[in-house]
């Protein structure tokens, strides 16, 4: 488990804070809702390069007759999906045109689905589903927004320290009277040296 | 360890007060998480009964009477029954090249996938509580008191983690001070890569699903000095 709070309990003297009250209460050229956002970043783009955050989800339910749904608003990329106990094959729209020139047309039991054949941000299920249920997929998500209240992601906390750097350099980046571009370019390599890795360890986004 | 650290710092002997002793503890803590993270020096096998007729586990949400059984989770390197036979790793696309109905297939496990920081799939079910062993390489127990010894081997105590306590102390310095401070960490980093080619080479041995990352690969010349464009100097003198 990595807690935000206890990353920000680490970094307040690398930032020449008197203790962490000091932070929180404001040293004028930090507000600690910035580090959060800092967090969030550092959190969204390990999810996008790395895809370590993997679940599952079964929040869609599949009506005969229509064969594309809106996926969850924090999906990424699906690896795998069932419909019911159907295993469903991730197949791209061009494949469905060569396929089945009438493809969108056509309707029986689903077999596919394409995440290119809709909008994005959709799932189509080819055929057009005669048979409804449950679509249940295993997907790779971003965590909820990381805020004061919701700091926490299911994460091996050795990895606590990747996100104290995000937040040192986003510190230090800054433009303010305690900006250290040359300490900003430093902890940027540290976060670099992370995401590889964690990319080794945990596997490459799509 | 602390007091080391704090010496080399100029710190004399009346105490830490430019560096707080706090601070060269989490230092040190910091440096420990990072040297175990980048070697997978620390494993452990757990016996887990797996829930019947259940697929999918987020290894690090997994409980036993409240307890997580996983708290030091990083990754993976065996599971075996509890027979001792190897339960081994796949990828989905096995899986379903095995069964297409491998997520809802009734059996003692034979394969495991992992997929993202701890999201482990089953292959096949077992329809009554099983027992699986589980070695998985682990995160370390964090320092306290001056008197706690670091988990990872003797050796690495100097060239490691004091050397990251230096550096990690004068981080908030910046500029040339830090700079000098960045030998220290190259030292780290090659205590590192010194034990990790250790463990690579037993890790593989062992026939573990899991090796530590090769810090070679990594470039690591932006890491090690500072941008000369970006450090302040002073100011040329007036004419």
């Amino acid at each position: 488990m990595v807690d935000i709070v206890t990353c920000i309990a680490d970094i307040w003297y690398r930032l020449g804070f008197l203790n962490a009250g000091d932070l929180a209460t404001g040293g004028g050229w930090l507000v600690v809702a910035e580090l959060y956002q800092w967090a969030d970043d550092a959190a969204k783009r390990i999810a996008y390069n790395s895809g370590v955050f993997v679940t599952s989800d079964s929040s869609i339910t599949v009506s005969p007759g229509t064969a594309t749904y809106s996926l969850p608003a924090t999906h990424i990329f699906t690896l795998s999906a069932w419909l019911g106990t159907q295993p469903l094959r991730l197949t791209p729209v061009r494949v469905l045109w060569a396929l089945d020139g009438r493809w969108s047309a056509t309707s029986g039991p689903s077999t596919r689905c394409s995440m290119d054949a809709g909008s994005v941000g959709t799932i189509t299920l080819y055929p057009n589903p005669t048979v409804g249920g449950t679509l249940f997929q295993i997907l790779e998500e971003f965590p909820a927004t990381l805020q004061v209240g919701s700091s926490q992601m299911y994460l091996p906390t050795v990895l606590q320290d990747f996100f104290s750097y995000a937040l040192l350099a986003g510190a230090r980046g800054k433009e303010s009277p305690s900006a250290m571009p040359e300490m900003q370019a430093h902890f940027k390599a540290r976060c670099d040296l992370y995401e590889q890795v964690i990319e080794h360890l945990f596997g490459a986004g799509q | 360890m602390q007091t080391v650290v704090s010496q080399r710092l100029n710190e004399g002997n009346s105490g830490p007060v430019f560096y707080p002793a706090a601070e060269i503890t989490a230092a040190l803590n910091e440096g420990l998480r990072f040297f175990v993270l980048l070697t997978l020096g620390l494993e452990q096998t757990t016996s887990w009964t797996v829930p019947a007729d259940t697929t999918f586990f987020h290894m690090l949400q997994v409980t036993s009477g409240g307890n997580p059984v996983f708290p030091d989770w990083i990754v993976c390197l065996r599971i075996s029954d509890a027979t001792g036979a190897k339960v081994r790793p796949a990828r989905y696309d096995d899986l379903f090249a095995l069964n297409p109905q491998w997520r809802n297939s009734p059996g003692s496990p034979v394969r495991y996938c992992v997929r993202g920081a701890d999201y482990l799939g089953l292959y096949q079910q077992p329809a009554a509580p099983a027992v699986l062993n589980v070695t998985y390489a682990r995160g370390p127990v964090p320092l306290v008191s001056g008197g706690d010894v670091p988990e990872i081997p003797a050796e690495y105590h100097p060239s490691a983690l004091v050397n990251y306590g230096i550096y990690r102390m004068r981080q908030g310095e910046g500029a040339q001070e830090f700079q000098k401070a960045l030998p220290m960490f190259d030292e780290f980093l090659k205590a590192a890569k010194h034990y990790a080619a250790y463990v690579r080479a037993r890790n593989i041995g062992s026939r573990y699903d899991a090796v530590p990352f090769e810090i070679e690969s990594f470039d690591t010349s932006q890491l090690l000095k500072l941008r000369k464009d970006l450090v302040p100097t002073a100011r040329p003198p007036e004419t």
